[in-house]
């Protein structure tokens, strides 16, 4: 029992320390898709928008609504798909993700090339994004990525979900169950990024605090220093309404993996 | 040999006493008490004997890694924190037989917009009567006060789990792999079953405590109301109705960044999970967790408890039940203590006062 404990222990503090040779961040002063991800970005402008929730919208943890200004950055228009991840996995000799649609190793499943990788953890999400030559974005990067300038309550504006071809409260129906990402662009936010409501959740790069809404600077936030989880953002296939919303604020611990997390990169 | 055949008789004798008792007492009890909760039940208000007392691990640090020794020093006093087992007395409450499943949760998220849980869109975990995974402390008690109860405490959880005879597994003293869904993480089951996961929180009634709750070993660990701290059983004077420390103890801080993520207070989680070692399933077993981590580990759930008027009556009753509950168990010290408690109560009663010589002629005989 005590090595058991033990091991416990061990495995958990030596996760803790290999957060750090990730924290690094990575700047972008070249906004070319790399040759290893050769995908489309999109660069936000440098600018203010409206992050969080007013008084009597969403939960205590999104409130106040603030003015943030965030610098120019990039952030690719599309959620990563099992096809770049399988790259990435040949490439780098990495073990392959659980397959959750069925026995076979999820390079031995067919058809699922576009759909959005999941069962990632936080650390293959970050390993994957440096890979490429870029990182995960930050909560305020997501979300005003998600909201535009104005922040509007979903990606496509104030119309709730059901209104829109949107993938969420449903239930497991194996490949069917996610969407090839890109394929609703009537969904896209105002700056044109895909499937930032349901579909998957995505890791972004931040501890979550619950008062980092309030507390956290007005200019580029990066999250907490330290924390326990991970901000996810954005919903997926199973989840509720409110927790579609751009605002809402999920969250994970690093070693999580789901049917329903994914990311995509910024830069 | 003269003695033994007595002593055989003698707890004869008591079990079908004891029988009789339960045929006749508890239906009677139930009409008395029409206000047991759908799928909660009711626990008697008495003692129960808590924790366990552990030999010391002889020369366990000379047998470690160096990073095993490293973190030897965080952590050895947890070794210890099942210990030292002592009789406490809890008054009489409800406690759900069921974990909260899926289902459940759905309802509490429709009703109030809280957020998912962790595991919610995890298709192997999140089928309607499959236990809720991958909630925070924040979380099982938002949900329990949304229902009208709140979260066990640790003695509650404990007692519940154990029986008046103290058991060391909900089901009796023998570890058995058909009561419980535990021990499933390793690599060899995964090989044999291709998704082991939770099981449908009213699975393995053949594992149920003594007192008819179910999954207290195994599936997902459970949170409870109290802070952790190694040392309570050992620090703390309460034997009624404790409620654990007034605050977490950080857990051996160096003042480093990974201490300080490793040594936050904790919640005490009981239970084991179907993930987790078969030593981590006994109703002993203590772990602990971070209040706001929804996701260490695949298996981390919850049932709620609810309080009850106590009389004084029906209190010193069920001692006086608990006493031939632990007397049939030849656990004669908590008998004892038991008969003790309900003659405290009702010291006239001369049920209570012939078992109580019963009893000290049994232990000293």
């Amino acid at each position: 029992m005590i090595t058991a404990r033990n091991f416990l222990h061990v495995t958990f503090i030596l996760g803790l320390i290999s957060t750090f040779h990730f924290s690094t961040e990575v700047h972008a002063n070249d906004l070319i898709p790399t040759n290893r991800d050769p995908v489309e970005m999109k660069i936000i402008p440098a600018g203010e928008f409206l992050m969080g929730s007013k008084q009597a919208e969403g939960r205590a943890d999104e409130r106040p609504q603030r003015k943030i200004y965030m610098d120019s950055y990039a952030i690719d228009i599309n959620e990563v798909t099992n096809e770049r991840y399988l790259n990435f996995i040949h490439s780098t000799g990495r073990k392959e993700s659980p397959n959750p649609y069925g026995d076979r190793l999820l390079s031995e499943e067919t058809g699922i090339d576009s759909l959005p990788v999941v069962q990632v953890t936080w650390y293959d999400a970050v390993d994957y994004c440096r890979w490429a030559g870029k990182r995960l974005p930050t909560e305020a990067e997501w979300e005003k990525a998600a909201r535009g300038a104005q922040g509007s309550l979903f990606p496509w504006g104030a119309q709730p979900p059901r209104t829109k071809p949107v993938n969420f409260e449903k239930n497991w129906d194996g490949t069917k169950t996610l969407w090839p990402v890109g394929s609703k662009t009537e969904t896209s936010s105002s700056y044109g990024i895909h499937d930032m409501a349901g579909n998957v959740r995505e890791w972004v790069q931040d501890w979550y605090a619950p008062d980092y809404y309030t507390n956290g600077p007005t200019k580029n936030p990066r999250g907490p220093r330290t924390g326990i989880l991970k901000v996810i953002k954005g919903g997926s296939w199973h989840s509720f309404k409110s927790d579609v919303r751009s605002a809402a604020r999920g969250k994970g611990g690093f070693a999580l993996k789901t049917d329903g997390i994914g990311f995509r990169c910024a830069k | 040999m003269k003695l033994y055949v007595n002593k055989s008789m003698i707890q004869l004798f008591i079990f079908l006493f004891l029988a009789a008792i339960v045929e006749s007492y508890f239906p009677a009890w139930a009409k008395a008490e029409p206000s047991v909760p759908e799928n909660m039940v009711l626990i008697n208000p008495g003692g129960f004997m808590r924790g366990i007392d552990k030999e010391k691990p002889a020369e366990v640090k000379n047998r470690m890694s160096p990073a095993q020794k490293f973190n030897y020093a965080v952590s050895q006093k947890a070794f210890a924190d099942e210990g030292p087992a002592g009789m406490i007395y809890l008054s009489a409450y409800h406690i759900d037989k069921y974990e909260v499943s899926n289902l459940q949760y759905t309802e509490f998220i429709k009703a109030t917009d809280h957020p998912a849980p962790a595991y919610w869109d995890h298709h192997h975990l999140n089928q309607a009567n499959q236990p809720v995974t991958g909630v925070n402390w924040y979380d099982a008690n938002a949900y329990c006060n949304w229902a009208n109860k709140r979260l066990p405490t640790e003695a509650e959880w404990e007692k519940a789990a154990r029986g008046p005879a103290g058991s060391i597994y909900p089901w009796g003293n023998e570890l058995d792999i058909t009561k419980a869904n535990f021990a499933r993480g390793t690599r060899k089951v995964q090989k044999e079953e291709k998704y082991p996961a939770t099981v449908n929180v009213d699975s393995h009634s053949e594992g149920k405590s003594y007192y008819g709750v179910y999954n207290m070993a195994g599936n997902v660990f459970e949170w409870v109301q109290d802070w952790y701290d190694p040392n309570y059983y050992t620090t703390s004077k309460e034997v009624r109705n404790p409620q654990g420390p007034a605050q977490g103890i950080k857990l051996g801080t160096t003042g480093t960044y990974i201490d300080e993520l490793a040594s936050g207070k904790k919640k005490v989680i009981r239970g084991g999970s179907w993930f987790a070692p078969a030593h981590s399933i006994t109703t002993t077993h203590r772990f602990w967790n971070d209040p706001m981590n929804n996701s260490y580990g695949v298996g981390l759930g919850f049932r709620c408890a609810r309080s009850v008027d106590n009389n004084p009556e029906m209190q010193s009753r069920s001692f006086y039940m608990d006493a031939l509950i632990q007397m049939g168990a030849e656990k004669y010290n908590e008998a004892l203590m038991s008969i003790d408690e309900a003659l405290k109560i009702n010291p006239l009663n001369k049920e209570y006062q012939s078992l109580k010589v019963m009893i000290e002629g049994q232990s000293n005989p």
